[in-house]
């Protein structure tokens, strides 16, 4: 893919998968990866800003003696996805207007 | 196995010495947790998916530079600027931009710095073209004050007290200008960090794609 993602969708996808379940870094990655073929080290910049405006928090979890980190959406955080989820509505309609197969047959 | 990951781990520690203690544990905690769970066991798959220890270091630090809003808000000093405009400047070459670009990016950066720093030169220069010659007055005014000529003496040592009065005066504005300088260009390399790594730190990596297309 030659498109880039912004910024703001990447956020966007983290979010919808945190809205879905608490996820640790490694799978959260893997999630992320299965539809951007992102590197490994965006996630955690895109973590640590979403935590930092109270998007989302974390827990720690024992698990084959030591600590596996959760990241759990809050409030603020679903308010933000829904933000960005209307916003690429509103995005894609648009694209799709120029860029969508239908056009051609209307015309 | 783990001592594979534990020596990345250390590495990775070692090239964030720069980073504030807290920002610096959570991330090494983070990528330590990622490594485990994704059972690397060479060495060569955790740097095919996460790079070298310092490339990822220097990754980090330039995400942690050019965001002025810090999780905790370290002082600005000019020595703590002058690092962060380094990081992002390394940052900036890591991103996948292409050598032009950096290259494009350096001219204008090295004559923006050349113009600014060519004037605080000036400056100095003028000053210290001041204190010279207010110290030689001085000397001249002490040889003649004991002569004939007193008066000229006097004329003299009023003249050399004056120029050491002005560089008294000036100095702490000089050096505050200096400082103003320096924390101009980091705010400039700041920016120019945000807008370039920003905008290349999510790009789906082509090469990748082709390759496993291959």
């Amino acid at each position: 893919m030659a498109i880039q993602i912004p910024t703001r969708l990447l956020d966007g996808a983290v979010l919808a998968f945190l809205k879905q379940d608490d996820l640790y870094g490694y799978a959260l990655t893997q999630n992320v990866q299965k539809i951007f073929s992102i590197s490994e080290s965006t996630i955690y910049p895109v973590l640590r800003r979403l935590k930092k405006n109270n998007c989302l928090t974390t827990y720690d979890e024992p698990y084959q003696g030591r600590n596996r980190r959760y990241y759990h959406i809050t409030d603020e955080g679903i308010r933000l996805l829904n933000t960005i989820q209307d916003e690429w509505q509103d995005f894609s309609a648009r694209v799709n207007q120029v860029l969508g197969g239908q056009n051609d047959q209307s015309n | 196995m783990t001592k594979v990951i534990d020596d990345y781990i250390s590495e990775l520690e070692q090239n964030l010495a720069d980073l504030p203690e807290k920002d610096r544990e959570d991330v090494v905690e983070f990528y330590h947790e990622f490594l485990l769970d994704g059972d690397f066991i060479r060495r060569s798959t955790i740097e095919a998916e996460l790079g070298t220890p310092k490339q990822l270091a220097i990754n980090i630090l330039a995400d942690y530079s050019s965001k002025d809003d810090s999780v905790s808000p370290r002082k600005e000093t000019p020595k703590s600027n002058l690092k962060a405009s380094w990081y992002i400047l390394l940052g900036i070459c890591a991103a996948p931009i292409g050598i032009p670009l950096v290259l494009a990016i350096l001219f204008v950066l090295f004559f923006i710095l050349a113009v600014f720093f060519g004037l605080f030169f000036t400056i100095i220069a003028f000053l210290f073209k001041f204190f010279v010659g207010g110290g030689l007055n001085f000397l001249k005014s002490l040889s003649l004050l004991f002569t004939n000529n007193w008066p000229v003496g006097c004329l003299y040592l009023g003249k050399s007290l004056i120029c050491i009065g002005i560089i008294l005066l000036l100095l702490p504005f000089i050096i505050k200008l200096g400082k103003i300088l320096i924390a101009k260009c980091t705010q400039f390399m700041r920016n120019l960090g945000k807008n370039i790594l920003k905008k290349n730190y999510f790009q789906t990596s082509t090469g990748k794609n082709t390759d496993k297309e291959k």
